[in-house]
Order: structure tokens, then sequence, then C-alpha cells
């Protein structure tokens, strides 16, 4: 299971809290309320992984933009539940957030210097193994 | 696991080609090759002042050192990097279960740093050597992540 975290101008919140309610694999929907500066409802709910790729574009359809939507990736478990075919990716593999895959995939798609440090190390590391 | 920092532009670049994003890949895999560029420069640089210092590897310590097959493109070359494109992939799916103990040599690192090692011990054969077994493993590694996402892409299209 993910966690989405909205945060949805205040003029959209009750579309939002609608597309949300209507899409399957979305539960425990919350609007946990107005953030400090008073334009933007906080709004979270689990969804499964394999809804993500179908949540995302209605939430930029009900008008959030997409620097406003998070998905969490959480390591908490519900150790009293059923099994619960959203619980994953897990090791029985199972259905993939593309979206969100290809975003963290962003994240590592430059040479940014931490990476190129890290490489640099690796590569003055083993010459002392030859 | 064991992560070697290059893995993560080489999975980017899997998801980019599997999933349409041209850029994402091309990005990637240009930070992949910057990255085993700088690690092989690093290693060159490293090994020069070495040598000058008579601590450094010699042309036959480098093929002699525990990685004399290194740069030797084989069979067991290919598989390799193919098993452990599949890992890497699936690693990097269960981002959260990446220490998982699972020990995962992908042999990027050490055949560009060999390049460059052998490149400042004047090895030309073994330079070139290292960099045809690192230009396979690339391939390979490509090649699995990529069947892998897509054999799992097409599980989930009929849901």
């Amino acid at each position: 299971m993910l966690a989405l975290q909205v945060y949805a101008p205040l003029s959209a919140t009750p579309r939002v809290v609608a597309v949300l309610s209507d899409q399957a694999g979305v539960d425990h929907l919350v609007v946990v309320g107005p953030t400090a500066a008073g334009d933007a409802d906080l709004v979270t709910a689990n969804v499964a992984a394999n809804s993500v790729d179908t949540v995302l574009p209605v939430l930029v359809a009900a008008g959030v933009s997409g620097e406003e939507i998070t998905v969490l990736h959480t390591d908490g478990s519900r150790p009293l539940a059923a099994a619960h075919p959203g619980d994953l990716p897990s090791w029985g593999g199972g259905p993939l957030a593309w979206a969100d895959l290809a975003a963290a995939s962003r994240q590592y798609s430059r040479a940014v210097p931490q990476y190129l440090t890290y490489m640099v190390c690796a590569g003055l590391s083993r010459p002392s193994g030859y | 696991m064991a992560i070697s920092p290059d893995l993560w532009p080489l999975c980017a670049t899997c998801i980019g080609m599997v999933t349409g994003r041209r850029g994402l890949s091309g990005r990637a895999f240009a930070a992949l090759i910057i990255g085993l560029a700088a690690a092989g420069l690093a290693a060159y640089l490293i090994t020069v002042p070495l040598r000058w210092a008579g601590y450094g590897p010699t042309t036959s310590d480098l093929a002699d050192g525990g990685l004399g097959v290194l740069p030797t493109v084989n069979v067991a070359t290919v598989v390799v990097a193919f098993v452990a494109g599949i890992a890497g992939i699936l690693a990097f799916e269960t981002r959260s279960s990446s220490a998982v103990g699972v020990a995962i040599s992908i042999t990027t690192i050490p055949a560009a740093a060999f390049a460059g090692a052998a490149a400042a011990v004047t090895d030309w054969a073994g330079a070139v050597g290292a960099l045809s077994v690192l230009a396979v493993n690339i391939l390979m590694l490509l090649t699995a992540g990529t069947i892998t996402l897509l054999i799992q892409r097409r599980r989930r299209r009929p849901t």
C-alpha cells in the first residue's frame, strides 16, 4: 500500500475528494485540513500500487498541480489484517506504479555531484585490488 | 544488497525505455557513461602516482591480482551481467528492501576501473579488454532489466 499526499487548492478540494472516493484501490481518504497559509487543503489516502497510474491523472484533471501530489512509500505493516492485494510491490511480485517508478528514475538520471563522487570513490578504491 | 551507484541510472535507462520516456532513458544513459568514465579516470589518476611511489600495480600485477580474467569476455560475463540486471531492476522497484543481503557484483565499476588502471600501466590490451567487458556488461544489464520490466508490464495489462 502506498500513501498519497495531495495539497489541493481550496476550490478543488471537493472535486479531489469526489474523484478519489470513486477510484478503486483508494481507501482511508482523509481531508486533513487547510495549510497554514490557507491556500490549500491537505488530503491523504492510501492507494494500491496498481491504482496509482490511474489516480494521478485524475487528480491533475481535478485541478491539482502535479507538484502538489506526493506518493509515499511506507514500510508499515498490518499484522492483524488479512493479506491485501494492494500491499505490493513485494516478494510476490505485483503491479508496479509506473508513474511513480518513472518519477523515482528521474532522480537518478543525471550525473549529479553526489553520484559522481560515489563513482570516483569506487574508481579510486579499485586499483588497490589489482 | 550491495548496490553499485551506477545501478540507479542503469535502471532509470531501462524504465525510460519501457515507459517510452526517451528523454529519461537518454539522460540516464548519459549519466551512466559519465559516471563510469569518472570511475575509470579516477582509477587512472590514482594508479599513476602509486606507480611513481613504487606501490602501484605493474602490468603483470594487473592480470594476477585475483581479477586476471576480468578483461576477458566469455559466457560467464554475459550470464552474470544478465542475472545481475534482473536482480538490479527488482531491487530498484522495491526500494524499501534494498538491504536484503544479496551480494551482487555488477561488474561495471571494476571493469571501468580496470581500464583506467590498465591505461596507467600502459597495458593497452588489458584496457581494451576491460572496455569490451564493460560494453558487454552494460548491454546485458540493460537487456535483462528491460526484459524484466516488459514482462511485468505485460502481466499488468490484462487487469
